[in-house]
């Protein structure tokens, strides 16, 4: 174990330690749950007979609308980085879902659609910005001199964009897919607990605050945590493993 | 093809003259090497030529419409295999094998697998030769070429060019005079603008 680990490590014991000692100074576990108490609860909760629908529930809609954000934020950052009418098209679509409270959305998406699909509609927003914008980044910083290389050496179209483009972009997706996947997660578990979603996780932590089930609470928490982490780790992965494959042709 | 005629070509940056009235004729399917001091405007008129620069003033005839080009820099897509950055220009007449065939010409037919980024200097430049060689075009314009390869490289580069490059117009922009005489082809020397 190297030094760095090692000390990280000591960080999240000294955590838990200190976790644990103010849940003892509470002394309530329905105001706060120790991480024993929460340990044990998740030692049992995956065993309910709901649970993996549950986390299905939720994964399939969040990460649903993560993918149509990924489509759409390439698929609209394209032609804005080529041209700038179309950026400036787009532009007051992108700030206004970037300023817009999330809260303001989920109550509009409560009007307007059925409360399933509500998910997939917030992590689309949420992820979608992030994406685009990135991308757009990515394709405006690209090194003017391989640009120059392929108007003189005609290199057009879907050659251009795999052999010059994905290249320089691929640093600027693959952190925006990091940052989104998490915030997908977020916000649409936000948008489950507000709109009550049956069958979610979001209901899962609704109903633990409505029956004061701290441990409960905690332990959803951190599965979503847990989810979250994995499905970013996974998914930058299998985006790097694909362009490696790509370009090892 | 046809020759390659410049007339009155002038150029100036911010106010900086590069260029002074540069009138030149680069006979078809030869070679040539232009030869000057740092400044004197070498690479801004064989950026000219490409169509990567507007003259000022001037006009031109004769240049075709594919180019090849061994930059300043290597310009070469990093990620890729050196067969990937040749084919993405060679065009479909080339197949992989005779790509293969040029690599390993010049000493970089171990190295086929491995993606440019991994390559040292010298093996970089010489990929962008192989690309610029084997793009189909009428004319060959190459700067500065041989910065970073060792002798017996530059050697076999100039070579490699000489027997690829018969059929085409070749402009050479070096330092060294010797180029010139290997590559069998004119010198033309550019003075700098008040220097």
């Amino acid at each position: 174990m190297n030094n760095q680990l090692l000390k990280k490590t000591g960080a999240v014991l000294l955590a838990l330690a200190l976790w644990q000692a103010v849940s003892m100074i509470v002394g309530m576990e329905m105001l706060l749950a120790s991480p024993l108490k929460v340990l044990e609860r998740l030692s049992t909760i995956w065993r309910e007979k709901d649970f993996l629908s549950t986390v299905l529930f939720s994964m399939g809609r969040i990460f649903g609308g993560f993918l149509l954000a990924f489509l759409a934020g390439i698929g609209l950052a394209l032609p804005a980085g080529r041209f700038r009418t179309v950026e400036i098209l787009l532009w007051p679509y992108v700030v206004t879902i970037k300023s817009v409270p999330i809260a303001s959305f989920i109550i509009l998406c409560l009007i307007w659609f059925s409360y399933t699909q509500m998910t997939v509609f917030i992590a689309f927003l949420i992820a979608f910005p992030v994406i685009y914008s990135n991308v757009l980044h990515g394709l405006q910083s690209m090194d003017p001199q391989m640009l120059e290389m392929a108007r003189l050496y005609k290199v057009r179209g879907i050659r251009k964009l795999f052999y010059i483009q994905l290249p320089g972009v691929m640093p600027f997706l693959t952190s925006a897919c990091s940052v989104a996947i998490g915030m997908a997660w977020k916000a649409g578990v936000a948008a489950e607990v507000i709109g009550v979603i049956n069958g979610s996780i979001g209901q899962k932590l609704y109903d633990a605050k409505i029956y004061f089930q701290n441990a409960d609470l905690l332990s959803w928490t951190l599965i979503i945590i847990l989810l979250s982490v994995t499905g970013e780790k996974l998914f930058v992965r299998l985006l790097r493993h694909l362009y490696r494959k790509a370009v090892s042709r | 093809m046809k020759d390659i005629v410049l007339s009155g070509i002038c150029k100036a940056f911010d106010g900086r003259q590069v260029l002074k009235d540069v009138s030149l004729r680069f006979p078809a399917g030869s070679a040539t090497c232009i030869l000057g001091p740092s400044g004197c405007g070498k690479t801004t008129l064989l950026r000219i030529i490409a169509g990567l620069e507007s003259p000022d003033t001037g006009s031109m005839e004769g240049v075709p419409d594919q180019i090849s080009f061994v930059f300043q820099e290597d310009r070469l897509c990093e990620a890729f295999t050196a067969v990937s950055n040749v084919r993405l220009v060679s065009g479909k007449e080339l197949s992989r094998e005779t790509v293969i065939d040029h690599l390993s010409e010049i000493g970089l037919g171990e190295d086929l697998d491995k993606p440019v980024r991994d390559f040292s200097g010298g093996m970089k430049r010489r990929v962008a030769i192989v690309r610029a060689v084997c793009h189909p075009a009428g004319l060959l314009l190459l700067d500065e070429p041989f910065k970073g390869l060792d002798e017996k490289l530059h050697g076999e580069v100039i070579e490699y060019i000489r027997e690829h490059s018969r059929e085409r117009t070749v402009i050479c922009v070096t330092h060294e005079p010797e180029d010139a005489e290997k590559l069998g082809g004119r010198i033309i020397e550019l003075e700098k603008i008040g220097g």
